[in-house]
């Protein structure tokens, strides 16, 4: 070999070593702690690890808003179930999730597919569905949990099986999923629905390169561990607490937030006598081990079917004269938790509902007054019911109006309890339920923007039906959301004004977002009626059931960028 | 309505069609679907199981699975989809949940619930009871729970499938009721590298980033190598693309953890040995 060669080779692979060690170490973590400064992508579920769902892009504001057109729409091909997803972009590139567990690469500037992947599914739990709310992306992987229960990493650019593995027999434990994972370091943290089943619930960590299995935390602690004595007998085997979608994360404090649901069986607590640890619980837990840090139960022994589980909004506020690491949260029960995130002490809790009758109110040490619980044998009026005060669709939070935003659902149910023996993975519910409006007024729904601590609030949108979409607000001083007869929806984020809407042709049940690709700045959100809630509203509005279902992806940006069309713009 | 001579010929044809003429010669059962007392046994059945959380919603409302109520039915189809559900969708069958008096009983609230006319099949029906599962010794049941318990997470089913149920990581269980003794049971699993089962050597793929990985070989083809990585538990189903290869080899040690003979105490041992050989 001349010199010249063998120079020539040293550079070469000194280069690429260096650029094998400069993607080795592609800070995956880094990227995500600092997702809300690329706001040209979506990162991660909840838009960043502290799941504002806000943007910083502006280049769509409340003063062009009536431009924005449909650019390109992409179908799944499968509607039942609707489109829940939240997609996520990554460098001009989408990856969305549809029920079935089907994957797609969509080029995210002209929604030409780059690849697709069909999970096979097998044996799953019929209680929770086949959708699916999203994948997390980093290490050049997708990852994306499965309704019979696996986890499965798939290479980002090829869209080919790198790993999965079944993380537990869906048949057996009456559990899958439906949530969407968070990547923190070098692993995947993946949660499980099965609450309302007969099953013992756990958040899981995965190696994201192998696959390998790094831990898990029981959220229902087993014999000789703190908390298993507030479990009745062997009610812990099977006393539920799911973990069905997705946490948040500090990295100043490395602290992975995750909450957890509801215990079984949910409506008759005679079994299970005790306040059931971890559910209805805020857990704190080490990512890299998975031990636990420190966790808040806001529901002693729940016999109501709430859960603990939806976004865990971090946020830097002023509490009482002093700045604060505060944890925002809000619950099925109506209400709404703020806690101190370095240590789980509870500070204020506020509700987003007028009709509730659960409890008399929170003290101010958090404790729960008056409960209003479920008895067996007759059925008893409760608000909100078992579809909750709000529904999981996640609010999102402003730092240019320092408000929260989130939707809210005022119905209720008539409730009756049964004493039910659990049956490993078959339903454990102990009761069942109708839909009945409040007493005094017609259920509805509103969407208004609150202040995030003491929870007043500044604007209401209302809606006849249910809103079951999740919030998106950005910089430009819009909100997106959806509603259950197909409009997609821009208002004003300071006044609630709606500014402009889109009619997609079925109702929303999903995430929007916003991401941008070579400076011009695009809205996403899926549209498709479906969903176990969504199948529950003919009790309220029988026309509903005849509400379509469907599944489209609809993106949307300015007409003045190449196309011009005025006329389509109000 | 009056109940010819010519639909209860059709549905004991349909019935012996359906359940086997063996069935229901050694147990028939006579079941009136418009007997209230009937229907009512349903009722709680119907609560429990359909009405339940976000499926059919209380005395068939609606949820996620369609509204029952109000509608008008035809009694064998109603019952067929309830015994084997509906493919590809999230109505499960409840054959292995509910015996078949039971989801006649549930067939006949579901259709108390209804419009009030009936098909011609909803009139008498005769039916055979499933015959009893053998019943396991008190040993063996024990052995099943230790076999599929979730609450350990290095029980045997994560790898090991018997009478259907269990990954198949590892070898199939159910032949082996009559093919290994009780000795030799306890020797593969308090030591699995004696004997290996033939197709589940261990393999080892050395990654062209340095990574060795030593599992269970699932498939291999051109393209790949598919391995399930046993370091793990739940072991992982890892795909190597050949251009990410530099070697693949063999090996003499099962892939089977050796912790099996101190996890379990020796009673344990019999009662999983019990519940192998007890060919359910």
């Amino acid at each position: 070999m001349k010199l010249a060669s063998f120079l020539l080779l040293t550079v070469c692979v000194v280069a690429l070593l260096v650029v094998t060690t400069v993607r080795g170490e592609e800070p995956v973590s880094e990227r995500l702690v600092n997702a809300a400064n690329e706001p040209e992508n979506w990162l991660t579920y909840n838009g960043s690890y502290e799941s504002w769902r806000y943007s910083k892009l502006d280049q769509i504001s409340r003063h062009n808003v009536k431009k924005l057109i449909p650019v390109w729409s992409f179908q799944p091909g499968i509607v039942d179930g609707g489109l829940q997803a939240t997609p996520i972009v990554v460098d001009g590139v989408m990856y969305l999730t549809s029920s079935l567990n089907r994957v797609f690469a969509i080029d995210a500037a002209t929604g030409k597919k780059i690849w697709q992947y069909y999970h096979e599914i097998g044996e799953f739990p019929s209680l929770y569905g086949t959708w699916n709310r999203g994948v997390a992306v980093g290490h050049g992987l997708v990852f994306m949990g499965t309704a019979d229960n696996y986890l499965v990493a798939l290479d980002a650019g090829s869209g080919r099986e790198v790993w999965k593995v079944e993380i537990e027999n869906g048949g057996q434990c009456g559990c899958g999923i439906t949530g969407a994972p968070l990547l923190v370091k070098d692993k995947v943290i993946i949660g499980v629905n099965g609450g309302d089943s007969a099953h013992r619930g756990y958040l899981n960590a995965f190696d994201a390169k192998t696959g390998r299995h790094v831990w898990r935390f029981w959220t229902i602690p087993g014999p000789g561990e703190p908390g298993n004595e507030s479990w009745k007998g062997d009610s812990w085997k099977y006393g539920g607490g799911s973990t069905w979608l997705t946490g948040s994360y500090d990295s100043d404090l490395n602290l992975l937030y995750w909450g957890v649901g509801n215990p079984a069986a949910d409506f008759y607590g005679e079994d299970r006598e005790g306040d059931n640890l971890y559910t209805e619980s805020i857990i704190a837990l080490d990512p890299d081990t998975g031990k636990l840090i420190w966790y808040y139960q806001q529901i002693p022994h729940d016999v109501w079917d709430f859960d603990s589980g939806y976004e865990i909004v971090l946020l830097d506020l002023p509490y009482e004269g002093k700045k604060r690491k505060l944890i925002v949260t809000p619950h099925k029960s109506g209400y709404v938790w703020v806690l101190d995130r370095t240590n789980g002490e509870f500070l204020n809790a506020w509700s987003l509902v007028e009709n509730t009758n659960w409890i008399e109110g929170i003290d101010r040490k958090g404790r729960l007054i008056g409960r209003n619980e479920p008895v067996v044998g007759e059925y008893k009026l409760l608000c909100p019911g078992i579809t909750g005060g709000r529904q999981w669709n996640h609010g999102a939070y402003s730092p240019k109006t320092g408000w929260f935003y989130s939707t809210a659902l005022e119905w209720c149910q008539q409730i009756k309890a049964f004493p039910e023996k659990a049956r490993e993975g078959m339903s454990f519910f102990g009761g069942e339920f109708k839909l009945v409006p409040p007493p005094k007024e017609e259920a509805h729904s509103h969407l208004s923007a609150y202040d995030p601590v003491t929870g007043e609030h500044f604007w209401r949108y209302k809606s006849k039906y249910p809103l079951l979409a999740s919030q998106l607000v950005t910089a430009g001083d819009l909100l997106f959301t959806g509603d259950a007869e197909g409009e997609f929806l821009a208002l004003d984020t300071e006044t609630g004004q709606r500014l402009w809407s889109f009619q997609t042709g079925s109702g929303h049940r999903g995430s929007p977002i916003t991401y941008s690709v070579n400076g011009k700045q695009y809205v996403a959100t899926p549209s498709g009626w479906g969903s176990a809630v969504a199948g529950l509203l003919p009790q309220l509005w029988p026309e509903t059931e005849y509400f379509q279902s469907g599944a489209t992806l609809f993106v949307f940006s300015l007409a003045n960028f190449g196309v011009s069309n005025e006329v389509r713009s109000e | 309505m009056k109940f010819s001579g010519y639909y209860w010929s059709v549905l004991v044809s349909v019935f012996l069609a359906l359940f086997g003429a063996k069935d229901s010669l050694a147990q028939t059962k006579i079941i009136d679907l418009r007997d209230p007392a009937f229907a009512s046994l349903g009722a709680p059945l119907f609560a429990k199981n359909c009405a339940v959380g976000y499926c059919h919603g209380s005395e068939g409302a609606a949820g996620q699975g369609p509204r029952l109520r109000g509608r008008h039915w035809n009694s064998t189809t109603l019952f067929e989809v309830i015994r084997d559900g509906i493919p590809n969708t999230t109505m499960p069958g409840w054959s292995g949940v509910l015996n078949q008096e039971g989801i006649w009983s549930i067939t006949a609230y579901i259709i108390g619930l209804g419009t009030g006319t009936f098909e011609p099949a909803s009139g008498k029906l005769e039916m055979g009871e499933r015959i009893a599962a053998k019943e396991l010794s008190s040993k063996a049941k024990r052995g099943r729970a230790l076999f599929f318990d979730l609450t350990n997470e290095k029980r045997c089913a994560l790898c090991h499938r018997i009478r259907s149920r269990g990954s198949t990581i590892g070898p199939e269980l159910t032949s082996t009721t009559s093919t290994k003794s009780v000795d030799e049971l306890h020797r593969d699993i308090t030591d699995p590298s004696a004997t290996i089962a033939r197709g589940f050597e261990q393999t080892i793929v050395l990654v062209a980033d340095g990574e060795q990985v030593s599992g269970i070989k699932k498939d291999s083809n051109e393209e790949r190598i598919q391995l399930y990585d046993t370091a793990a538990l739940p072991s992982p189903l890892r795909t190597f693309y050949r251009n990410q290869i530099r070697g693949v080899s063999g090996s003499s040690v099962s892939s089977m953890p050796t912790s099996y003979g101190e996890m379990y105490s020796p009673s344990e041992l019999a009662d999983i040995i019990a519940f192998i050989k007890s060919g359910e």
